[in-house]
């Protein structure tokens, strides 16, 4: 059995006891070298205590400095003024005048009234003749009395400041163990000692948990990573899915990795719809980065490693191609035959829409390229899925060719948009399935950036990840050419040359077709070749309910020619043959 | 681990009970000896800067395997910014051909597909505990290991795993 020779093969890969013994050895210095840091930590924080303690010290006594002389200013103006006062009073007793005023007993029974106060009120007889020499003895003695207070308050803030000012490998105890016991209840150790940037949780990313970014390192790439910290990185699952798309809460234990709810108020999106969307209870996603939010527990969608996509998908591809594109506009099917964007071939636009692109740029090959091509994708105006159908603008996407129009790998579309001078691919969110960040390009997302685009309230284009573009398709390209691809050849699909007229093949066949308010008019145009004039037709009430499907099969056209069409719904299809005699319609079939 | 002799007790405990681990996770990760090498050592020396309180020895034991995975992804995505740097380069003749044919078929395999592969058969580690360590949900590792063995199936041309239920 394989699994047996694979766990013996496995068990004779072995590190050699060598290098074991060099690792001990490292791993012990590791250890010396973390005491040894943790050991300066401590004198750093100790030093730091010791000066902080000496800056409250100075304070204080300055404080205490400037309180006492404003305090013996005041009281002795105070004092001045009884004292000139003092005759006008009835003689009160020699003792226990200054008592009062100058052990603040009094101030302190009766907080309301000014020094010397109880003085004034005594009532005490006193000889009026010796009681102004005695209230200036008095004054002299608290001013003398505030002179020790400032110079002693003075001499200490000179002696703290030659302390601070003391070199710093100064290992002077502090006069008391209080300080010890300070730097331990205001700045403690790490019980666990994971003071080095290594945390308790510390899982080996580098990019994990303080900042995400992952970028070249370039200085606009820098710039326009303005996710920091993963902390910050909040996703509201209903703006993702503010139609009330997200999944039941009744499995809401699953819904965060921590199973906590969030109640956190929701910003309406900057560009939302006139009307008010109501959102639904919300609840908020803490992710440690943007690749760790499971879509797959928020969602009813799929998640998909990157590699399930290349080895699933891209590698059972004829052919592909990763192209930058931008989106001019939309066409319906018809058109899109009468422009050969693509081929004459039944493509069901029920549910799909069919783009007109530019492309730009040809990764695989990498050379810039001008094409115009079809490019079909799910969602339509009418059938609005989030994030589809796309809106105008730029993209990147990893595509396939089927039926002469471009089809995207789903999980694979990128919007590109500018930031701080950067191309930045944001991830477009679909119920494809979410894709987990390939090549871990991922540069996280701010809140705000989820969802950018939200033209209509159905389809708001969410986004799970951006990449520098330079980083994402290099990433793409090296990992899906070492697959050996065919690539498509993006100059067959060229249907209207840069810088050239449009062609209108509606004339070379002689017909065009126009689909007009629930219709599809047939108009018939003679060319130079001769061909008869005919009436325009129209297809009748029966087709129109699969208009969106309608397509032509064969649009070569002579005038006694059939022209075939072909209509499909999910359970079936039409198939209308129209037929012409000398250019006029003689029949119209249509079978179900 | 308070003092020089019982950090150095737990320094040998360590390297001789998990460093091999390592070593083989990294390996299956990066297919590259040396830079396992690299990478065991980053981690032990990791285990020395954080020294966490494990509750246990299966605590110890994923600690050291969530940080080796998460180095080794590390670890790949600096390779593939300096595309020079290609990991095949450093593979000795000696170490392409020193293996035996299922751990040469496991190579083979994608670096998602070799890392299910060494936790599950060789670790001996339950789906959900991959899922805990890898970052995964049960589904994508379940589809894993399904897709590694029909791959080592097709290489092999012998069933990896013939027993039922397995998975």
């Amino acid at each position: 059995m394989k699994k047996t020779e694979y766990k013996i093969e496995v068990e004779a890969l072995t590190l050699s006891e060598e290098f074991k013994t060099g690792l001990k050895q490292k791993m012990l210095e590791e250890y010396e070298s973390r005491a040894e840091r943790e050991e300066n930590i401590v004198k750093t924080k100790n030093s730091n205590v010791k000066k902080y303690s000496k800056y409250v010290a100075l304070a204080a006594c300055l404080l205490l400095t400037v309180s006492a002389v404003g305090g013996a200013l005041t009281l002795s103006g105070k004092i001045q003024t009884k004292s000139a006062e003092v005759s006008d009073f009835a003689p009160k007793p020699e003792t226990g005048v200054m008592n009062d005023t100058l052990d603040g007993e009094g101030a302190a029974e009766e907080p309301q009234s000014a020094p010397g106060e109880n003085y004034a009120d005594g009532g005490a007889e006193m000889p009026a003749a010796k009681e102004a020499e005695d209230v200036d003895e008095a004054v002299e003695d608290i001013a003398e009395d505030a002179e020790d207070v400032a110079e002693d308050a003075y001499d200490d803030s000179v002696e703290d400041f030659e302390l601070l000012t003391a070199p710093a490998n100064d290992t002077e105890e502090p006069e008391n163990g209080e300080n010890e016991d300070y730097v331990e209840s205001v700045m403690p150790m790490s019980g666990n000692g994971y003071s080095y940037g290594v945390s308790p949780d510390y899982d080996g990313r580098y990019d994990g948990g303080a900042y995400v970014f992952s970028g070249s390192g370039s200085e606009s790439n820098f710039a326009a990573n303005i996710y920091q910290t993963a902390e910050s990185v909040s996703i509201s699952a209903d703006t993702i899915y503010p139609l009330g798309l997200a999944p039941s809460r009744g499995t809401g234990g699953e819904i965060t990795p921590d199973g906590e709810l969030d109640d956190a108020p929701l910003e309406m999106p900057a560009d939302a719809p006139d009307e008010e969307v109501e959102y639904p209870e919300s609840y908020d996603v803490s992710a440690e980065d943007a690749a760790a939010i499971d879509f797959e527990t928020l969602t009813s969608g799929f998640s998909y490693e990157y590699y399930d996509i290349r080895d699933g998908v891209i590698a059972n591809l004829d052919e592909t191609a990763l192209i930058r594109f931008e989106i001019d506009g939309a066409y319906d099917g018809y058109e899109a035959v009468a422009k050969n964007i693509t081929e004459p071939t039944y493509i069901d636009l029920t549910n799909q829409t069919l783009y007109s692109v530019r492309i730009t740029y040809d990764y695989f090959n990498d050379e810039e390229v001008s094409v115009k091509a079809g490019f079909i994708n799910i969602g339509t105006s009418e059938n609005q899925l989030v994030g589809r159908p796309l809106m105008e603008g730029e993209y990147i996407a990893v595509v396939y060719q089927s039926g002469g129009v471009l089809e995207p790998v789903p999980q694979l579309i990128y919007s590109v948009k500018n930031v701080n001078g950067l191309d930045v691919a944001y991830h477009v969110y679909s119920d494809d399935g979410f894709m987990v960040d390939p090549g871990d390009t991922n540069m996280g997302l701010e809140p705000e950036e989820l969802e950018v685009v939200t033209s209509t309230v159905n389809n708001p284009e969410i986004y799970t990840q951006k990449a520098a573009v330079s980083e994402l398709t290099r990433y793409l390209k090296r990992n899906i050419m070492r697959m050996e691809p065919q690539l498509i050849d993006l100059g067959s699909l060229g249907a209207e040359p840069e810088g050239e007229q449009e062609p209108q093949p509606e004339r070379r066949s002689g017909i065009k077709a126009n689909y007009q308010s629930g219709g599809l008019r047939l108009e018939y145009s003679p060319d130079e070749d001769g061909l008869p004039k005919i009436n325009g037709v129209e297809i009748g009430t029966d087709m129109e309910t699969a208009l969106k499907a309608l397509y032509l099969t064969e649009y070569s056209f002579t005038p006694d020619a059939i022209l075939t069409l072909y209509a499909a719904e999910e359970d079936g299809g039409w198939e209308a043959k129209i037929g012409f005699e000398d250019g006029v319609v003689v029949k119209i079939e249509i079978e179900e | 681990m308070q003092t020089a002799n019982d950090i150095g007790v737990y320094i040998s405990s360590a390297v001789d009970r998990y460093s091999d681990m390592v070593y083989r996770a990294a390996y299956h990760a990066l297919c590259d000896r040396s830079y396992a090498e690299d990478i065991t050592q980053e981690v032990f020396l990791k285990l020395m800067q954080a020294l966490p309180d494990f509750e246990s020895d299966e605590h110890e034991k994923a600690w050291l395997l969530r940080v080796t995975l998460n180095m080794c992804k590390t670890y790949n995505r600096k390779i593939y910014s300096h595309p020079t740097e290609e990991l095949s380069e450093n593979l000795s003749e000696e170490q392409k051909f020193g293996e035996g044919p299922v751990l040469e078929a496991v190579k083979e395999l994608p670096e998602k597909y070799r890392t299910v592969v060494y936790l599950y058969y060789f670790e001996g580690y339950r789906i959900a505990e991959i899922c805990e360590l890898t970052g995964k949900n049960q589904n994508t590792v379940s589809s894993l290991l399904m897709r590694a063995r029909q791959r080592l199936k097709i290489l092999l041309e012998e069933d990896f795993d013939d027993e039922e239920n397995r998975i």
